[in-house]
C-alpha cells in the first residue's frame, strides 16, 4: 500500500454503517457551517473540504479533510487527517497530521464527524500564527512509513490554539 | 486480601530495585538446574502472589509482570519430572485462594502500563500469564478457583479479563492472516526468478529481508494467538455467562464468524503455505477450536441469544459458512455430535436471521427518541447517565464502559451501577412494538379477508 494513510482493511460493523448512514443524513439537512461533503459512494472514507471562517487567518482559503472510519466505529475513533497541502498551523503537521485530542485519546463514541469538524474549524480559527509545529520535520519524517497518526502517542500541551 | 488496603508509608518508602533485583536473582537461580533444590521458596510464593495484584503497594507493572516471569520458571512443565515446585502452586494454601485470582487482575492491569510501548509489551507478559492460566486450569482446584471468580466477578474483572482477551485474539490472529498474504507475495516475486535477478542488488537485500522479518512476526503473533483462542475454548467449556452478556455476546459472536470466514470462506486457499507448521499455523486445529466455541456458547445460552447475535453480525455471517464448516470437519474427524450440534446451530441463527428482518419490517420508521444516540438502533433496554441526563441503550453503554468509566457526552466519572433504567420510555418503546406489530397483523388480516371474498365470489360464479 502506498497510501500515506492504510486505512483498516476490514469492513465497516453493521453498526458503524448505520450509524454513518444516519450521519451522512444528518449531515445533508443540517451541514455544519464551513464544510461540504465531497459525494462519493464510499462510507468508510469520507472527504471533507473546509473553508478557512471569515475574519481568521485562513479566510478564503480550501483544504480537505480525509477521514477514515474504523470497523468499530463510533466506539472507536475515525481517522482524521487534512489531505496535504495541510493548513499552516503549529498543531498541524505538512503530512496533515493533526495534533487534537479527541482525535485520539479524548475520543467519545458521542461525537460524530460534525462534531469532529466544529472542533477542527475552531482549532483554525483561534489560530494567532500560521507555522507549523516545532517538530514538524522529525515527526514528518518519523511517519514517512505510511503510519497513521492514531499509533502517535501524542502529548496535547496547548490548549489556547 | 490479608493485605491492608492502603500502603503504609514505610513501605511505599522502599526503592523498587529491593524487590527487583530479589526477583532477578530468583529468575537467575531458577534457570540453573538444582540451585534451588531444597531452598524454601514458601515466602517467596507468599510474597509474589500478594504483590502481584496489588498496584497500590507496588504501582509499576512492569515490576508486577517480573513476579510472573519468577512464577514461570517454577511452573511444573508437562514432561512429567514431577517437580519440587508443583506443590507451591498445588498444596499452598494462599496460592489456591489467591494465585487465579490475580493473574486475571494482572492480565488486566497491563492493558495500560503508560509506557509508549504498552501496545506490544502486554503481548509478552500476557503470554507468560496465559501459560500459568493454562497449567493452572488443569489443576482441579485451581480450576474451582477459577469458576468460582468468574461467578462472582461476572461483570467486573472476569468480564474485562475476556474482553482484552477476546481484543488480543482479534488482533494477532488478524495480523498474522494479513501478514500471511504479504509474505506470499513477496515469496512470488521470488520465485519468477529471470524477473528477480534483474532486479537491483540493494532491493533484492531489501526484499529478502523484508520476507524474514515477516515470517518472525507470522510465527510470534500466530502463536499468541493460537493460545488466545484455545484459551477461550477450553474455558469457554464450563464458563459461559459472561461470552453471553448482552454487551459482550454481539463481539463475540462477530468475532467467532470473522474467524470462521477467514478459515472456511471463499477466500481461504490464498492462505496456504508449503510449510505451515514452520509458522505453526494449524488451520484445522484453529477451525475446531472455533467451532468448539460455537459450540459450548450454544448449549449455556439458556435465553437463546446467541443466534440472533451470530446472524446480526453484518459483515462475515453467511449461512453457508456453517455448512462449509461442516464438511471440512467431517473430512478432518471432529466428533460426529459436535458437528450436529454445530450445524443446529447454524440452523438456528439462519431463523434468528430472517425473524431479525421481520421484525425491521414491522416496525417500518422508528420515533428519533426511540433510537441510541450511539448507534442510532432501536433499544431494548433505555437507561438514564446520571449526570448527562442522557438517554441510551444499556448494551451500548455497558460495552464502552468496559474500555472506559466516563460518561460519553461530558466526560464524568461513570460506572455500570450509577447507571438509572428508564422504566418510563421502556414500556413506551414496547408499546410502540406491540401497536406496530397489530397494525402489520391487522394489514395481514385485510389482505387475507381481500383474498377469501376474492375465493368466494369466484366460488359464487362457479356454482352460477
Amino acid at each position: 500500500m502506498t497510501s500515506s494513510s492504510a486505512p483498516s482493511r476490514k469492513a465497516l460493523s453493521k453498526i458503524a454503517c448505520n450509524r454513518l448512514q444516519k450521519e451522512l443524513v444528518e449531515w445533508q439537512v443540517n451541514p455544519p457551517a464551513g464544510f461540504k461533503h465531497k459525494v462519493s459512494d464510499n462510507l468508510q472514507r469520507w472527504v471533507i473540504e473546509v473553508n478557512g471562517a471569515p475574519g481568521t487567518l485562513y479566510s478564503n482559503e480550501t483544504y480537505q479533510l480525509q477521514v477514515d472510519f474504523p470497523e468499530h466505529y463510533p466506539m472507536e475513533a475515525p481517522q482524521v487527517i487534512f489531505v496535504p497541502p495541510a493548513p499552516l498551523h503549529p498543531h498541524i503537521y505538512s503530512n496533515g497530521h493533526i495534533c487534537l485530542d479527541i482525535l485520539y485519546d479524548s475520543w467519545s463514541p458521542a461525537m460524530t464527524v460534525s462534531s469532529i469538524c466544529i472542533s477542527i474549524l475552531s482549532m483554525l480559527s483561534s489560530s494567532t500564527v500560521k507555522q507549523r509545529p516545532a517538530d514538524n520535520d522529525r515527526y514528518v519524517k518519523n511517519c514517512r512509513n505510511g503510519r497513521s497518526p492514531k499509533e502517535t502517542r501524542w502529548w496535547f500541551h496547548d490548549d489556547k490554539v | 486480601m490479608p493485605l491492608p488496603s492502603t500502603c503504609p508509608m514505610e513501605f511505599a518508602c522502599m526503592p523498587e530495585h529491593f524487590v527487583e533485583d530479589a526477583l532477578e536473582l530468583l529468575i537467575f537461580a531458577s534457570r540453573i538446574p538444582k540451585a534451588l533444590d531444597g531452598v524454601v521458596l514458601d515466602d517467596f510464593m507468599n510474597f509474589i502472589i500478594m504483590f502481584m495484584g496489588s498496584p497500590n503497594f507496588i504501582r509499576n507493572p512492569y515490576l508486577r509482570a517480573k513476579m510472573v516471569e519468577v512464577l514461570n520458571c517454577w511452573m511444573p512443565r508437562r514432561s512429567g519430572s514431577s517437580s519440587a515446585t508443583a506443590t507451591l502452586f498445588e498444596g499452598h494454601q494462599m496460592s489456591l485462594e489467591y494465585l487465579v485470582r490475580n493473574l486475571l487482575k494482572l492480565y488486566v492491569d497491563i492493558e495500560f502500563t503508560g509506557s509508549h510501548t504498552q501496545f506490544y509489551d502486554k503481548f509478552n507478559i500476557r503470554h507468560n500469564i496465559a501459560e500459568l492460566l493454562e497449567y493452572l486450569w488443569q489443576v482441579p482446584s485451581h480450576r474451582n478457583a477459577w469458576t468460582q471468580i468468574a461467578k462472582e466477578e461476572e461483570k467486573g474483572v472476569y468480564l474485562n479479563f475476556l474482553n482484552f482477551l477476546i481484543n488480543d485474539s482479534i488482533y494477532l490472529l488478524d495480523e498474522s492472516l494479513n501478514k500471511i498474504l504479504e509474505l506470499k507475495e513477496i515469496e512470488a516475486e521470488m520465485s519468477n526468478t529471470a524477473e528477480w535477478e534483474r532486479r537491483p542488488a540493494q532491493e533484492r537485500q531489501e526484499r529478502t529481508r523484508l520476507f524474514h522479518s515477516q515470517e518472525n512476526i507470522i510465527r510470534i503473533d500466530m502463536k499468541l494467538a493460537n493460545e488466545d483462542v484455545s484459551m477461550l475454548a477450553f474455558t469457554s467449556e464450563q464458563i459461559v455467562v459472561p461470552f453471553l452478556l448482552p454487551e459482550m455476546v454481539e463481539r463475540v459472536a462477530s468475532m467467532l464468524n470473522y474467524f470462521l470466514l477467514q478459515l472456511v470462506g471463499p477466500q481461504r486457499k490464498s492462505l496456504t503455505l508449503k510449510d505451515p507448521e514452520k509458522y505453526e499455523f494449524r488451520p484445522k486445529q484453529l477451525l475446531k477450536q472455533i467451532v468448539c466455541i460455537y459450540v459450548h456458547l450454544a448449549r449455556g445460552d439458556k435465553e437463546n441469544n446467541f443466534p440472533a447475535a451470530i446472524s446480526s453480525d453484518g459483515r462475515s455471517y453467511n449461512e453457508q459458512l456453517f455448512s462449509a464448516a461442516a464438511d471440512v470437519l467431517r473430512k478432518i474427524g471432529e466428533d460426529m455430535r459436535v458437528i450436529q450440534e454445530f450445524i443446529e446451530l447454524g440452523a438456528k441463527a439462519k431463523a434468528a436471521a430472517s425473524q431479525a428482518m421481520d421484525t425491521e419490517a414491522t416496525l417500518g420508521e422508528i420515533p428519533d427518541e426511540f433510537l441510541d444516540p450511539i448507534q442510532y438502533t432501536l433499544m431494548k433496554d433505555p437507561v438514564i447517565l446520571p449526570s448527562s441526563r442522557i438517554t441510551v441503550d444499556r448494551p451500548v453503554i455497558q460495552r464502552h464502559l468496559l474500555s472506559d468509566s466516563t460518561d460519553p457526552f461530558n466526560r464524568s466519572h461513570l460506572t455500570v451501577d450509577m447507571l438509572i433504567p428508564d422504566t418510563e420510555l421502556k414500556a413506551r418503546i414496547g408499546e410502540f412494538i406491540m401497536s406496530q406489530e397489530l397494525k402489520r397483523r391487522g394489514e395481514g388480516l385485510n389482505i387475507q379477508s381481500i383474498k377469501d371474498t376474492i375465493q368466494t365470489t369466484n366460488g359464487e360464479m362457479l356454482i352460477d
